[in-house]
């Protein structure tokens, strides 16, 4: 047993008894019915830590592994539970809540906003780093900004990478700017370029390589270099309730040591992943 | 042989009391009378028939038994502990059946006097609708020989009302692209109207009103809630094509002018909240950016769905201030002319008044602070808005009401005796920061942004308000202030010269209607949450009000009174009567 794991045993100890005398006593938290709870099962059980996995994001396949290395470099049983919604709907931090407090630990796949999340989530240190990127179907455009203005521009609603780009545009003069228009779902997004509804589109790039294979006609679509949606890279991290700092720290512990060892570049690579380890 | 039949009891029993109790739970409904449409338009006083009581949506029972003078003599006729988990209901009454629906589209028939099971219906749902908020219903309907709900899973189900059969179900849309409804349906003259919401599901063109048909459940016509491309309405989206335009989710339920023949719809707002991520911001040139019908109220042809006229209460509502609430239809005195009016309160607190026949606008009165609308043009109601108070992203703004509103879906009620519209209400503020959101954009609602919310300047502690305004004067006759807002309880008026509502300390209160004097107040076991009403059974008054967590709009005005901690479940109904 290294030195690492016998801290991480002690603080892992700790935290289990913080967990049990804190209760959850969590600002602002949604105030849910008791139904929302069916399980009501701790979510670290003695050498287990759980991880919730949805299969809504396209990392879905690499978060379980992630979660499982996670587990192995902390000795313990990673736990993978995966989220059974299929749909989202507007109360969706309110399922994660429930997710956080009755089925698991960590929920993996959250974009590292300061501020943009509600103050009963902590997360952890990176898992890795993806980017957002501008893809065209071929039109003699090599850069996003040779798009001539008024060239319809589409990007998944909200994202970040559409508010880099509609405050690039809108910084623009009125006549120079592209026509930016917002789009639902990475799904609609690209099947609004297929159909030449937009003549590029600003998507995140997990999503991109996940989508590509669902349609022959996206494989002309190509990457525009547009380093105001691509640059800075997001870290991706995951996400814990409030009270769980002591895991938290064992979890960006554990991160701290694969990303060092390159266990995160490695999975990164078996599964295609646009991505980047933080080492 | 008498020790043989001794032996034998005990299992006799058992059978009597397994089958008995059978029976008793799946009991009918006895001489049911179809109910007309001449019964619908003049209930009888002892009814409950629809989510307002009557197609004006007044909220008002002309039952007078309970009064001024006896209210405080109110006690507890029975109680019913509702299905787990949450619930902003409206008990429907008829002929001394009370129909309830429950989390999870549990439908239940029960005797409105003694409180006695009659019938249950229960839904077979998909795993994650039985417990989420796609599964709870504001109103029901009754009409001819049917009880219409939609259930959680989009289906139009038309029940027997004496014993809990379905009749037909329809498909109206798909649950899984985020479609629900959470109002209920309106029926008249044959046709059942109904609003559909959940357009946070990012699907482009928006939501959509139907009729179907009253007796078949066939559709009979739809009507998006975003005008079509190329139309004059139409072109109200900034130049945003077709697939780049989200939102107008119908989330209540209209009402309908029988002598018009109009039926009145009030549609939410653009998706998602903040205009510069939905595009509607900043204005391009040589275009509008209105938004078309988001925050606007449709008048409608029943049989066909012919949008008559329209009203657009809000332009480019960037706060979540929408109007998507009851349509109270009355007549009122407008420069010495009587006028069929349409009388709509919007998130802001603003009531205004706009002629139902022609969609013209009438006049407006503030209520609460507000700090989005600076003025409104005395002629033609047009707003002008407070630049200070339009988010920006990279900005924090300030906007007066917070996005759940000063009101929300709990109803105001009018009273014919007073002639003075009765609105539950909120004091409160955002401080609005627009923010990406998304990891992996599963995330695709309306918000968008952090609302941090505050009690309005200069606040006395008070949140909650009820407000009453004289809608022939147009003056606020009284105001009613509450430390605990009021959550998620509708008012309801009555012949007896009362308002009844309640706040979220779990109070549940009966006011003067000409003084706004609590004449009488209870605490429940959770939060009055849904939508009070009044009826009669063999000459006795009851008031039935429900109790429990609603949707998020009661979580986001508890953190303003972070003292007032209630249960997070224990759904349940309350019957009130006075005491023999």
């Amino acid at each position: 047993m290294t030195p690492l794991h016998k801290v991480l045993i002690a603080v892992l100890i700790a935290s289990l008894v913080a967990v049990l005398m804190l209760g959850r006593v969590l600002a602002q938290e949604p105030n849910l019915p008791p139904e929302w709870f069916p399980d009501r099962a701790p979510s670290v059980e003695g050498e287990a830590i759980s991880f919730c996995v949805d299969a809504r994001q396209p990392g879905y396949e690499l978060h379980r592994a992630l979660a499982q290395a996670i587990g192995d470099i902390l000795l313990l049983e990673a736990i993978l539970v995966d989220v059974d919604r299929t749909v989202t709907t507007e109360a969706e931090f309110e399922h994660l809540y429930v997710d956080l407090i009755d089925r698991c630990t960590a929920y993996m796949g959250f974009k590292l906003y300061p501020g943009a999340y509600p103050n009963w989530l902590i997360f952890t240190r990176p898992l890795y780093e993806a980017r957002f990127v501008a893809i065209t179907r071929p039109n003699g455009a090599e850069r996003l900004e040779e798009l001539p203005p008024g060239t319809p521009v589409g990007a998944v609603q909200g994202s970040m990478g559409d508010i880099r780009f509609l405050t690039f545009n809108n910084a623009q003069r009125a006549s120079e700017r592209r026509q930016r228009l917002p789009l639902g779902t990475p799904t609609l997004a690209l099947a609004a370029l297929s159909d030449g509804v937009v003549e590029a589109l600003i998507i995140w790039e997990p999503w991109w390589a996940a989508l590509e294979g669902s349609n022959p006609d996206y494989a002309e679509f190509r990457l525009l270099d547009a380093p105001i949606v691509s640059e800075p890279w997001i870290p991706m991290g995951a996400a814990l309730a409030a009270d769980r700092g002591a895991i938290q720290f064992l979890i960006d512990q554990a991160l701290a040591e694969l990303h060092a060892d390159g266990t995160i570049a490695e999975l990164l690579e078996e599964f295609g992943f646009p991505g980047r380890s933080t080492r | 042989m008498q020790l043989r039949w001794l032996r034998a009891l005990p299992a006799l029993l058992l059978f009597l009391i397994a089958f008995g109790g059978l029976a008793f739970a799946q009991n009918e409904v006895e001489d049911f009378t179809p109910l007309t449409q001449e019964m619908l338009e003049n209930p009888d006083d002892a009814d409950w028939l629809m989510w307002r009581r009557n197609y004006e949506a007044w909220g008002y029972s002309p039952l007078d038994q309970i009064n001024a003078e006896n209210v405080q003599d109110l006690e507890l006729a029975w109680a019913w502990a509702m299905v787990d988990g949450r619930q902003e209901t409206t008990p429907l009454v008829y002929d001394g059946v009370m129909y309830l629906h429950n989390q999870g589209d549990t439908v239940q028939a029960l005797d409105a006097a003694s409180g006695d099971l009659i019938w249950e219906y229960t839904r077979d749902l998909p795993g994650e609708l039985a417990t989420s908020s796609s599964s709870i219903l504001r109103g029901m309907a009754l009409a001819n020989d049917k009880l219409y709900f939609v259930s959680g899973d989009m289906f139009l189900v038309a029940l027997d009302p004496t014993n809990g059969q379905v009749v037909f179900e329809t498909s109206m849309g798909d649950w899984e692209a985020s479609f629900r409804v959470t109002g209920g349906p309106l029926v008249m003259n044959g046709v059942v109207v109904t609003g559909v919401s959940g357009c946070g599901g990012a699907q482009p063109g928006g939501c959509y009103i139907t009729g179907h048909d009253a007796e078949t459940g066939e559709e009979m016509w739809r009507v998006r809630t975003i005008a079509e491309e190329g139309t004059p309405e139409g072109d109200t989206w900034n130049d945003l094509p077709y697939e780049s335009r989200f939102g107008g989710s119908a989330w209540n339920i209209g009402s309908y002018d029988p002598e018009l023949d109009l039926v009145y719809w009030s549609i939410g707002q653009p998706y998602p909240w903040i205009a510069e991520m939905s595009g509607l911001s900043p204005l391009a040139e040589g275009n509008n950016n209105d938004a078309l019908y988001t925050d606007t109220t449709l008048a409608m042809r029943p049989d066909t769905g012919e949008i008559v006229w329209y009203h657009q209460w809000l332009k480019n509502d960037t706060w979540d201030l929408d109007y998507a609430y009851e349509q109270v239809l009355v007549d009122l005195e407008v420069d010495g002319e009587t006028v069929p009016s349409l009388v709509a309160v919007g998130k802001l607190g603003i009531v205004e008044a706009i002629n139902r026949e022609t969609g013209e606008w009438l006049w407006a009165e503030e209520t609460v602070y507000q700090n989005v609308v600076e003025s409104i043009d005395p002629a033609t109601g047009e707003k002008t808005i407070n630049s200070a108070s339009f988010p920006h992203i990279g900005q924090t703004t300030v906007n007066c009401p917070a996005d759940p509103g000063a009101r929300s879906w709990a109803a105001t009620a009018y009273s014919p005796l007073t002639g003075a519209l009765y609105i539950p209400m909120q004091e409160f503020c955002s401080d609005t920061t627009p923010n990406p959101l998304g990891e992996g954009e599963v995330y695709t609602g309306g918000g968008r942004a952090t609302f941090s919310r505050r009690p309005v300047p200069g606040s006395d502690g008070n949140i909650g308000v009820v407000s009453a305004v004289d809608l022939n004067s147009t003056d606020e006759i009284w105001e009613h202030r509450m430390r605990p807002a009021n959550g998620g309880s509708a008012a309801l008026t009555t012949g007896g010269g009362l308002v009844f509502t309640g706040n979220l300390g779990r109070y549940f209160f009966a006011l003067d209607d000409t003084t706004g004097d609590v004449l009488w107040e209870t605490r429940l076991s959770n939060l009055p949450n849904g939508y009070p009403i009044s009826y009669a059974v063999d000459g006795v008054q009851y008031i039935a009000v429900p109790v429990g967590q609603g949707s998020g709009p009661s979580n986001a005005f508890a953190v303003l009174t972070p003292e007032i901690v209630n249960p997070a479940g224990g759904s349940a109904l309350y019957v009130f009567r006075l005491r023999d």
